[in-house]
């Protein structure tokens, strides 16, 4: 992926192309009075995302502090700023916003321009079959440029030369703080030298005045070749404002035009950070229509994706309720056939009946038959009790144990009184022990018998001179073992 | 596609977008788990029933198998079957051979011991009591008027008689309450007293 950043001037375009590491790939000036609409084809041809920039004078700046860092808090004092900045509430005001982390706390930097300045851009640009996929403005630009090129911690005051105008910008981490632009360019330079000189100047001081006499690093990008030259004769005249250093960019020395494109790069530079980091002017009115068809078709997309995705869901699901409720008819025709055969009734399950009626049709059918027999015994009987208490081996394992004797009760039954009573047995045994510890072992091995012994009720436990008594409730038995006993 | 696309950029419509994307399938989703749960649940229906049918078939063939024992029950089965039942008949043939022996031919504790043990006296007999009747069953218990003496197997026996043993006309007997005590007979030979033997006993008509 390739970026562009367009500089355009009075005449001509700068192009600076990068690559997403960021390396500069080309440099291209196009002249527009020669008209070469070809040439700027072939640029914007390349794959390449391109990005253009406003004027410094159609881009206001402006600065505040916002003393808090909390995220939440931070953005609806932003929200809050751009209401009041917009003092007019003119929905053709455009206020972007970026936040710079300070020691304490955060300064909000807004970027103030009006979309008719952006509709005039772009329509110039248009004329050259540009339209860009994003407009950041010139002072960013720089910021992006000075601060990627020629990083310092100190205040930086740049001063970007175009043919007919000249950008005065103050830049600090990153970000620009103050900016001043004035209409002497490089051609006025031979004529209206001390004119232009004292524009610097003033904007110098009055940049000074508000930052408590800071002094700023001096740079000079643009269109004047004699950076250097000129940077020293300013430090010279005006050293309590301005001084130098001596660290150039290790590119200008491939790149010996490297300042003259410095806006491009700039633009180009800052169009590789995330989209939101970056500013972007074009609202949606002034959207470049192929990123609207492009966003368009990727709904559209979503959209179909989302709607096959149901379709295969719905079908599925579809055809797998038909395969189960197929397999549910059949096991309850099946059902249906036993019901028939056993109890001789007179169901007859149609399969291309729903479901649920045939389900409910048999339901009735079978709970019609479900009347209980009352005399089938569902207690343990004594037979099964001995049977179990002699198989158990209890009194192989206590020798010392010695029954004296045995009770079982039927204390509740279904009877002809009582139909619906249930079952209730009690198990009583008396027996003597050598000593108490050996009875309460022979105990705790009853109690640990839940197949046979209902332990939910209470084992009872009691102890006379000469013998021990034992009491307890037996487990009724199941369906299948109280039918067939 | 630039009005659709418009729409989707603009910030407002941003959740209204995702919105229109997912809902088809929010809606299949919706759909699918409520066929999901339908089906679970008639499935479950299903297996409820068929555990159910499973569960009336046991009943109604106990029943019959039940009823094909009991139905026309002897009114007769005690007095026939248990009343008439002897206890005790290894210490009876060990006294019977001790007492032919010279030496304990006049032996008093021996023949008494004999004599009690062989006499009426050690035989089950029932009195019915509160008796009740209905179209189809009589039912009445049955409590033991005296203590019998016999040993652990003729009380295994005893019981499995009356509770397990599949004789034809036979009728359904509870144990309602039985007690048993352990006991040394005067010949220390390892006896059980049945001091208790209560019966509920019904008798089925015929169908």
């Amino acid at each position: 992926m390739y970026y562009t950043g367009i500089d355009f001037e009075e005449n001509q375009i700068l192009f600076a192309t990068i690559n997403n590491k960021c390396d500069l790939i080309d440099l291209k000036t196009i002249e527009i009075a020669s008209k070469k609409h070809r040439s700027v084809k072939q640029i914007y041809n390349k794959p390449t995302q391109l990005t253009s920039s406003l004027s410094g004078k159609d881009v206001l700046i402006k600065t505040e502090n916002i003393k808090s860092n909390k995220k939440k808090e931070i953005h609806q004092i932003i929200q809050y700023q751009k209401q009041s900045l917009n003092t007019l509430n003119d929905a053709s005001f455009l206020v972007l916003s970026e936040t710079q982390k300070q020691s304490k706390d955060h300064q909000a930097i807004y970027y103030i321009s009006k979309e008719s300045h952006v509709k005039n851009h772009l329509n110039k640009l248009k004329e050259f079959n540009i339209d860009p996929d994003r407009v950041t403005c010139d002072t960013k630009a720089l910021s992006q440029f000075i601060s990627t090129l020629y990083p310092n911690k100190s205040y930086n005051f740049v001063i970007h030369i175009k043919k007919l105008e000249t950008l005065c910008v103050v830049i600090k981490d990153n970000h620009p703080i103050f900016s001043y632009h004035f209409k002497l360019g490089n051609k006025h330079l031979e004529t209206k030298l001390i004119d232009w000189e004292n524009e610097v100047t003033k904007a110098g001081c009055s940049f000074q005045s508000k930052l408590e006499d800071q002094h700023f690093r001096l740079l000079i990008t643009g269109q004047n070749q004699n950076y250097a030259e000129k940077e020293i004769d300013i430090c010279k005249k005006h050293p309590q404002i301005f001084y130098r250093t001596n660290n150039n960019s290790s590119l200008e020395n491939k790149y010996p035009l490297l300042r003259k494109y410095a806006i491009s790069i700039g633009i180009a530079l800052e169009s590789t950070l995330h989209k939101n980091s970056a500013l972007q002017f074009r609202s949606l009115s002034n959207y470049p229509k192929k990123l609207i068809k492009q966003a368009g078709m990727k709904f559209s997309a979503f959209f179909a994706l989302s709607l096959l995705v149901s379709t295969f869901l719905f079908t599925g699901t579809n055809w797998l309720t038909k395969k189960s409720q197929k397999q549910f008819q059949q096991t309850l025709v099946s059902l249906s056939e036993n019901e028939k055969n056993i109890f001789n009734n007179k169901i007859q399950l149609d399969p291309n009946k729903n479901l649920k009626d045939n389900l409910y049709l048999l339901e009735n059918e079978i709970y019609k038959n479900r009347k209980n027999f009352p005399y089938l015994n569902y207690a343990k009987t004594a037979s099964d009790f001995l049977s179990w208490f002699n198989n158990q081996n209890f009194l192989k394992n206590y020798p010392e144990i010695s029954i004296q004797s045995f009770s079982y009760q039927l204390l509740n039954y279904p009877n002809l009184n009582n139909i619906k009573s249930p079952n209730l047995v009690r198990i009583e045994i008396n027996f003597n022990a050598n000593n108490q510890q050996m009875a309460k072992k022979f105990y705790n091995a009853l109690s640990q018998e839940r197949k046979m012994i209902n332990t939910s009720k209470d084992i009872h436990w009691s102890q006379t001179e000469e013998s021990y008594k034992i009491s307890f409730f037996l487990n009724n038995n199941s369906l299948i073992e109280g039918s067939f006993q | 596609m630039i009005k659709i696309g418009s729409f989707f950029l603009q910030k407002k419509n941003f959740f209204k977008a995702l919105c229109i994307i997912f809902l088809p399938l929010f809606i299949t989703t919706g759909y699918v788990i409520h066929q999901y749960y339908s089906l679970k649940q008639t499935q479950e229906k299903i297996n409820h029933l068929i555990e159910f049918s499973n569960e009336v078939f046991l009943k109604r063939v106990a029943k019959e198998k039940f009823l094909s024992l009991h139905e026309n029950s002897s009114p007769t089965f005690i007095e026939e079957q248990l009343e008439p039942l002897t206890f005790l008949a290894k210490e009876k043939d060990s006294l019977n051979k001790i007492s032919s022996h010279p030496a304990f031919t006049n032996n008093a504790l021996l023949q008494s011991r004999l004599q009690k043990i062989s006499s009426n006296t050690n035989k089950l007999s029932f009195r019915q009591e509160s008796v009740l009747k209905t179209a189809q069953v009589i039912e009445s218990e049955e409590n033991l008027t005296q203590i019998i003496e016999l040993d652990y197997s003729e009380l295994c026996n005893l019981i499995h008689l009356i509770e397990k043993a599949y004789i034809k006309g036979k009728p359904q007997f509870l144990i309602k309450e039985i007690e048993v005590k352990a006991s040394n007979s005067n010949l220390n030979n390892q006896t059980l007293h049945l001091t208790k033997l209560n019966l509920i006993k019904r008798e089925f008509k015929k169908r």
